[in-house]
């Protein structure tokens, strides 16, 4: 009997993975932040590769369930958490787009000229919310 | 006569600042007359400014008109063509490219690595998988592993489904997603650029 239900734990559980693994990948891959990068970088031709950056990633990230994962050398975080950044960045700055927040606001206001101005200004706003809520104390906590 | 035009999405001009009917389109006729309509100068970039300049099926039955006047043409392609100017051929080296790449290589693999585990602990999975364990046991002390080791070989599972391949390896011959999305995102530059090539050519 126990064993029975072991199988099905089991079941249920690689079952909850691969839906799960689907959303998230189609979420990255419907935002459109990789045709972007890679139209940015002249490489459409090495979607693939990409692609394989966003399984290990993904495999990787959930490894973390697992095993509790111990790099030696803390340095590495600098340049990790930089990448980490800039792709937080660009989803963030994605789904604002998807939900044509921008388009609309310039169409409502009937302001044709300046979104160089205002992409600036989302970045300028993003950075200091970001250093904002880690620095001040109240808003982070671990 | 008949003469088949199958304009292209775009032509990249570089360096040239004549651009020819063979360029922007391929060109089927029933007569001999092929070659003549190919070498037709159908677009001269005006001052040798780069950026983006179309042409319509329009301006290409002008042109054509103009040198065949009993010419009758159908088009088989798209309606504009988008022409992209460069002074020069720009080459970017090898190495660069190969940076570039790894750079947005390691940006997704920790983005990634980061949106899995920000999900987890958003949708509180561990929780969830207490809920599980109790659920067929009772309790919801477990040892680490009943759940996340098929929940892990899932997810793997279900990632590389979903992207068709692992490494080079295709699983199926269809394109995966991305490259889905990629063509749909070229498009739409194109589309875009055409919009804001012919809204500056009415400004004039």
């Amino acid at each position: 009997m126990n064993i029975i239900k072991h199988l099905f734990l089991i079941l249920t559980a690689f079952s909850s993975g691969m839906i799960i693994a689907a959303g998230i990948c189609a979420f990255i891959a419907v935002i459109g932040v990789v045709p972007r990068m890679a139209a940015k970088t002249q490489t459409p031709d090495k979607i693939k590769f990409y692609e394989t950056a966003i399984i290990l990633g993904g495999i990787l990230g959930t490894l973390n369930l697992i095993f509790k994962f111990q790099i030696s050398n803390g340095f590495l975080a600098v340049p990790a958490m930089f990448f980490v950044g800039i792709f937080i960045g660009c989803v963030a700055v994605s789904i604002a787009e998807v939900l044509d927040v921008i388009p609309i606001f310039m169409r409502r206001s009937k302001i044709k000229r300046g979104i160089s101005a205002f992409v600036a200004a989302i970045a300028i706003g993003k950075a200091a919310g970001s250093v904002i809520y880690f620095i001040l104390p109240h808003f982070y906590k671990l | 006569m008949d003469i088949y035009i199958e304009p292209k999405k775009k032509f990249l001009a570089e360096g040239r600042r004549l651009i020819f009917i063979k360029d922007i389109a391929s060109v089927y006729c029933s007569g001999t007359s092929a070659e003549k309509i190919n070498s037709i100068q159908i677009f001269t970039v005006p001052n040798g400014a780069e950026g983006v300049y179309s042409v319509s099926f329009l301006d290409i039955v002008k042109a054509v008109s103009n040198e065949i006047p009993q010419a009758k043409l159908t088009n088989t392609g798209e309606k504009e063509v988008l022409i992209e100017y460069k002074k020069e051929h720009k080459k970017t080296s090898k190495a660069f490219k190969y940076v570039q790449m790894i750079f947005v290589f390691l940006i997704l693999l920790c983005g990634t690595a980061t949106a899995i585990m920000s999900f987890h602990s958003d949708a509180q999975i561990p929780q969830i998988f207490n809920g599980y364990y109790s659920m067929f046991f009772g309790s919801e002390e477990h040892s680490k592993g009943v759940l996340e080791v098929p929940y892990s070989i899932g997810l793997a599972v279900g990632i590389t489904v979903f992207f068709n391949h692992f490494g080079k390896k295709k699983l199926t011959e269809d394109p995966t997603p991305i490259e889905v999305q990629m063509t749909a995102y070229e498009d739409e530059v194109i589309k875009n650029q055409l919009d804001s090539a012919s809204k500056k050519e009415k400004e004039k």
